[in-house]
């Protein structure tokens, strides 16, 4: 396939805006470690909440989400919006104690903030490392993903991963948290704009385009029941799906680092709110699209088996070639402003560990930096599964961090040795069983396989949890 | 923050409510096949974010 100018074009257009504003963001970095990896805490509602949603919503949600209501039906809707709510309810919870913690200790990463609390360098040495081995592939996701929206651009495989790499990269390395903010909040808007447009063009083009009107197909999605649960969304499936996601904004460390980026309490509450107004508009443009690219399929307008990680390129080929483009660029804008973060992120939890807290090492974190990004770069050139699955399964191995995490957060004092020995043997124990999992069955089948009757997910929530808890009884009875 | 056990407890019972009220549409909307799906999804969310802005904005640190 021959390249697209229009795809050039936008394309090249918003790499120049936003490396323009990367440029521009070095007035505000002062050049020490605490502020390449959090802003040195100084960020305004408008960049805390762009770099928040730009950070969340990834290329899952154009490419990803809408396959899988186009598959699945309106359970996609839940499982999102479950996900949006929960976060919203941790981000107004222990996420403003957390926020406000990290006034006091300066963190520059979500591990040393737990090895902090329990006063445990071995736990932050293990959260770091598993940090490292969960997101590589969750990083490398988002590296894949772009293969088809290059290729919608006429651009191969190889293109892809180097150009999306090399973006990533140096947004990142211009001024740290201030570059990838402010580019965040750019791609962010992109992004929900583009959406927009996206909607719009489905529901006032191509629908009457194909001879039907909106009630006509949503009639048609209705009586071929993809408006009411599917076989596919048992309970089980919805727990599986659910679970991972809504203790993200806990368990993450790309979205944790953010909550210590606000500059003060106002603007810390005000980027919770804007967030929550984004990601709800955002969910159900996505989920809307996904709806309705199901109803076209069953009028025999597309086809009915499409993978679903190839509806959004699909539905993209009917799309005026400058429409698409725009499209696609905001694709490659979500997985980029992911990406970023999440190797800033790893690479902050990682330079915690080296440096101890010192505020020299940019060179340091800008080599990290580039081995983790070309690390992801190759492991996305090897062809990993759905982008989905790939994304949630990242999201269990994770979930031992969540009762960590919540627990960590409300302890009055110092714990003893062994709660901070449970905390390792929970987190270790969760991660185990998630893995174990992931090589017996493979990823995709270890995410919705039934152990004893309940979601993988559920299992290392729960077996974390007891034996944090266990930890808890045994130091207040043997404190007594 | 959230020393106080009726706050303590206000907050539990939110997440409680959150937590149960996405499984509904198992029991009693498990049948449906028109739009009651997605506009009662829709707008849990849009009431439970509220409610949770509304913890968030009478949170302090100190309080």
């Amino acid at each position: 396939m021959s390249v697209r100018i229009e795809f050039l074009l936008v394309f090249s257009i918003y790499i120049a805006i936003g490396s323009a504003l990367a440029t521009m963001s070095r007035r505000f970095f002062r050049g020490d470690i605490r502020d390449y990896y959090t802003g040195g805490g100084r960020l305004s509602a408008l960049l805390a909440f762009g770099t928040y949603a730009a950070t969340t919503y990834s290329a899952f949600m154009m490419v990803g989400l809408v396959g899988l209501t186009y598959a699945t039906g309106v359970g996609a809707l839940g499982f999102e919006l479950a996900y949006l709510a929960f976060t919203i309810f941790f981000l107004s919870t222990i996420g403003y104690r957390i926020w406000a913690l990290s006034r006091r200790h300066n963190w520059i990463s979500p591990s040393q903030m737990l090895g902090e609390i329990y006063g445990s360098r071995l736990l932050e040495s293990v959260v770091s490392s598993i940090y490292l081995f969960a997101m590589l592939p969750y990083l490398a996701a988002q590296i894949q993903g772009l293969k088809s929206i290059f290729t919608y651009g006429g651009l191969g495989e190889l293109e892809s991963v180097v150009i999306s790499s090399i973006i990533a990269y140096v947004w990142i390395i211009i001024a740290g948290l201030w570059s990838v903010s402010i580019t965040d909040t750019y791609q962010g808007f992109i992004m929900l704009f583009s959406g927009l447009a996206y909607l719009m063009w489905v529901l006032l083009a191509l629908v009457p385009s194909t001879g039907n009107s909106l009630n006509n197909i949503i009639s048609v999605i209705s009586e071929s029941g993809y408006l009411g649960l599917t076989k596919f969304w048992s309970l089980q499936v919805f727990l599986a799906y659910t679970i991972p996601w809504i203790f993200f904004a806990i368990t993450n460390p790309q979205v944790v680092v953010r909550l210590y980026i606000p500059r003060d309490e106002s603007s810390y509450k005000k980027s919770i709110t804007y967030f929550f107004i984004y990601g709800l508009i955002y969910t159900l443009i996505v989920v809307v699209v996904g709806l309705v690219a199901r109803g076209l399929a069953e009028v025999g307008f597309i086809p009915r088996n499409i993978p679903r990680d190839s509806v959004t390129p699909v539905l993209l080929s009917y799309m005026n070639p400058l429409l698409g483009s725009i499209i696609a660029v905001s694709i490659v804008a979500a997985a980029v402003s992911t990406a970023n973060s999440i190797v800033l992120a790893v690479s902050g939890s990682l330079l915690a560990i080296i440096k101890g807290g010192k505020s020299e090492g940019l060179v340091l974190a800008r080599v990290m930096d580039a081995i983790i990004v070309s690390l992801a770069a190759i492991i996305a050139s090897a062809n990993i599964g759905y982008i989905v699955d790939l994304s949630v399964l990242t999201s269990v191995i994770l979930l031992p961090l969540a009762p960590v995490t919540i627990m960590g957060v409300y302890l009055n004092k110092k714990p003893g040795p062994i709660i901070r020995y449970s905390t390792i043997l929970s987190i270790i124990t969760g991660v185990g069983i998630s893995t174990y999992y992931a090589l017996v069955y493979g990823p995709r089948r270890a995410f919705l396989e039934q152990i004893m009757g309940l979601p993988l997910s559920l299992i290392t929530l729960i077996s974390s949890s007891i034996i944090l808890l266990g930890g808890y009884v045994f130091e207040k009875l043997y404190s007594r | 923050m959230f020393g106080d056990p009726m706050r303590r407890l206000q907050v539990v019972i939110l997440l409680a409510l959150i937590a149960g009220f996405y499984f509904i549409p198992y029991t009693l909307l498990y049948k449906t096949r028109g739009l009651e799906l997605f506009t009662y999804w829709t707008l849990l969310t849009l009431v439970t974010g509220l409610l949770s802005l509304i913890v968030l904005k009478n949170t302090s640190r100190g309080g």
